[in-house]
């Protein structure tokens, strides 16, 4: 209180953040101690992939070679060389056969290079997905606006690129211990963790921060860029969320706030040895949370992100009438909405397959079968949404159709890994009229959501990652374990309840931590900043006063609409889109 | 129209933006490279720039 008074007047809520700040640090200083700075990358690309990566193909290989001339897998039994290390069977055939010694080598670069291109070139069609995303927020929502949505979709790209390059990226993966598919990454091996019950739970890491040290490594990089656009699609879900009514100073904060805290932790739980992750091997709950590419991580945490700030911001001017009732305000394209969600289904061929990090070995041969998982639940998801509309409207709305396939496509990324394709087509079924459902219900609930992204990426990445817990199917072989449990990942229908428990915790834990998180993010922004345009603005359209150019040409036929208001008057939109209310 | 244009997203908002990016990159770049009595100077200027951010900010929102 007295530390109110004497601050106060703008400066009131910074002295929170102040004391925030050294606790912060504390935590910091701590994980300082644990840091891995001896490991050395390699950026020059000549030391990933070798013969190692070969013999590490089989499991239980005999690796190395005893003092008899045996080889056996147990390192212990091994010969020393003069420098005292074990003698691998590779290199006691060095002279031997020195060109078979050789050949392996060229083999296990050709393997780790071969995933190294694939998880590039995945990583290209996933950023491409930010187009889609770009088109379909903007044909979703009104021509006064589009190049101010347009321009959110653009700039969290820069914003969320650097924020998870300075740190974002390190708290995500600094732990993970080692990138073995893509022949590198030995330097995230620094995870802040808490012993409780003398059992692990990591909680966030703490090495990779600018790529910088042993992290300037070929396969970190390739990590990096991959996960990037992973983060990035997180990232721009609650651009349509919260479109039209955005300032857009906050939504830049939100851009770094996103990509350099929120994500990255609940990342760090989920994929990067996290104790969500830990879950199986600490309690025999299944393999830990299941999630293959990101129905949680990625999709739930942004649609989450964005049902917190629509609460926060409140519905768009004209929205909703008096008495509560919604009213539809229609997009101003449709066409470009469609054009942007098939380039989102092609970019999702990246997203689900790109996922194994490898196309060779370790069982990553599956990405065929992961990419006709994600092509069929895609499909089945907007044929049901058209269906359902259908029979329940009277017309088979074409936003639905969009929503419908996007929820599809959303529902599949988590198990597209673990689960055949008979289940994949029930699985985006279910997605289909769930997005329907959704939609319907956050519109009667006073949430104004533009573009229906929390139901497609919030609600039905919930779905998408309780299907691992029922449909898993126990076929799955990535390299013999998942999160540190042997075998195969396996749901409640083939014989493994505790999956399913896995994964019901981790979608709660994803909902309270990202929700609760964001909305205390966006009322502290709104406090100090403000979150919201001004109602004039807002009614004119954005495009001018929030970013000084038109979306369209100035000769756009932007005529004044009249828009009903909750208190009873009317507003005059002038400048705003044909569409009308 | 053009009378709502000088209101939002100013200059003085873009600065707020960029410090409290610098802060949070000061910031960790001292976890990231630097030692002693350097790591407290990029603490501090992390933590001034981050809360001189907030300000601009929030001045911005005052002058709207």
């Amino acid at each position: 209180m007295i530390l109110n008074q004497r601050i106060g007047g703008p400066f009131r809520q910074i002295w929170m953040l102040l004391l925030a700040l050294p606790f912060a640090m504390v935590l910091l200083g701590a994980c300082n101690n644990t840091m891995a700075t001896t490991v050395k990358g390699d950026p020059g690309g000549v030391t990933s992939g070798t013969s190692t990566d070969v013999v590490g193909q089989v499991p239980g290989a005999p690796v190395y070679v005893d003092k008899n001339g045996k080889i056996t897998s147990d390192a212990t039994q091994a010969a020393r060389d003069k420098s005292g290390n074990a003698v691998t069977e590779i290199s006691a055939d060095q002279t031997k056969e020195p060109l078979a010694a050789e050949l392996s080598n060229v083999v296990g670069q050709n393997r780790i290079a071969i995933n190294i291109v694939w998880t590039l070139v995945t990583g290209y069609l996933v950023m491409f997905m930010q187009a889609g995303f770009a088109t379909v927020e903007t044909g979703f929502t009104r021509a006064k606006s589009a190049a101010h949505t347009m321009s959110m979709n653009f700039m969290i790209y820069g914003l969320g690129l650097l924020g998870y390059f300075v740190c974002g990226f390190a708290f995500q993966f600094g732990g993970i211990g080692g990138l073995p598919t893509l022949g590198g990454g030995a330097a995230l091996a620094s995870e802040l963790t808490l012993n409780i019950g003398g059992k692990p739970f990591g909680i966030i890491g703490t090495s990779g921060f600018f790529l910088s040290g042993g992290t300037y490594d070929v396969a970190v990089a390739v990590m990096f860029l991959f996960q990037m656009v992973f983060m990035d699609t997180a990232a721009t879900i609650p651009t349509g969320a919260m479109a039209e009514r955005w300032k857009w100073a906050a939504f830049c904060i939100f851009g770094f706030f996103c990509s350099t805290l929120t994500y990255p932790v609940f990342g760090n739980w989920a994929w990067g040895g996290g104790w969500l992750a830990q879950l199986g091997t600490n309690f025999g709950l299944g393999h830990g949370y299941g999630d293959f590419a990101g129905s949680g991580v990625v999709h739930s945490v942004g649609g989450w992100m964005g049902l917190a700030g629509a609460m926060v911001l409140g519905p768009r001017i004209g929205k909703y009438n008096k008495d509560g009732s919604p009213n539809s305000i229609p997009g101003h394209d449709m066409t470009i909405a469609m054009l942007g969600t098939f380039i989102l289904a092609f970019g999702w061929f990246g997203f689900n397959p790109g996922s194994t990090l490898a196309a060779s070995g370790s069982g990553a041969l599956r990405i065929g079968l992961i990419a006709v998982d994600t092509m069929l639940a895609g499909a089945a998801a907007s044929v049901s949404a058209m269906v359902y509309m259908w029979l329940t409207s009277g017309k088979p709305s074409p936003g639905m159709l969009v929503n419908g396939i996007l929820a599809g496509l959303v529902a599949i990324t988590a198990p597209s890994g673990f689960v055949s394709p008979v289940f994949a087509v029930v699985i985006g079924l279910i997605a289909g009229v769930l997005v329907c459902w959704s939609v319907w219900f956050f519109d009667h609930r006073g949430v104004d959501d533009p573009v229906g992204a929390i139901s497609v990426h919030g609600v039905c990445g919930a779905w998408g990652v309780l299907s691992v817990g029922l449909f898993a199917d126990g076929t799955s072989n990535y390299g013999g374990s998942w999160n540190g449990v042997a075998g195969s990942v396996t749901g409640l229908f083939f014989g493994d309840p505790g999956q399913l428990v896995a994964q019901i915790i981790g979608v709660v834990v994803c909902f309270v931590y990202v929700f609760g998180l964001s909305y205390i993010f966006f009322r502290v922004v709104d406090k100090i900043i403000g979150l919201r345009t001004a109602p004039e603005v807002e009614l004119a359209g954005l495009d001018i006063p929030e970013m000084g150019a038109y979306g369209y040409p100035a000769d756009f036929p932007l005529t004044g609409v009249t828009y009903p208001v909750a208190n009873g008057a009317s507003a005059a939109a002038a400048g705003s889109s044909a569409a009308t209310v | 129209m053009a009378d709502y244009g000088p209101k939002e997203s100013t200059k003085q908002e873009g600065l707020g933006l960029l410090l409290i990016m610098a802060g949070i990159t000061a910031f960790a770049a001292d976890w990231a490279y630097a030692d002693g009595v350097v790591q407290v100077i990029f603490i501090l200027l992390g933590i001034a720039s981050f809360i001189a951010g907030f300000g601009a900010l929030r001045a911005a929102k005052k002058a709207g």
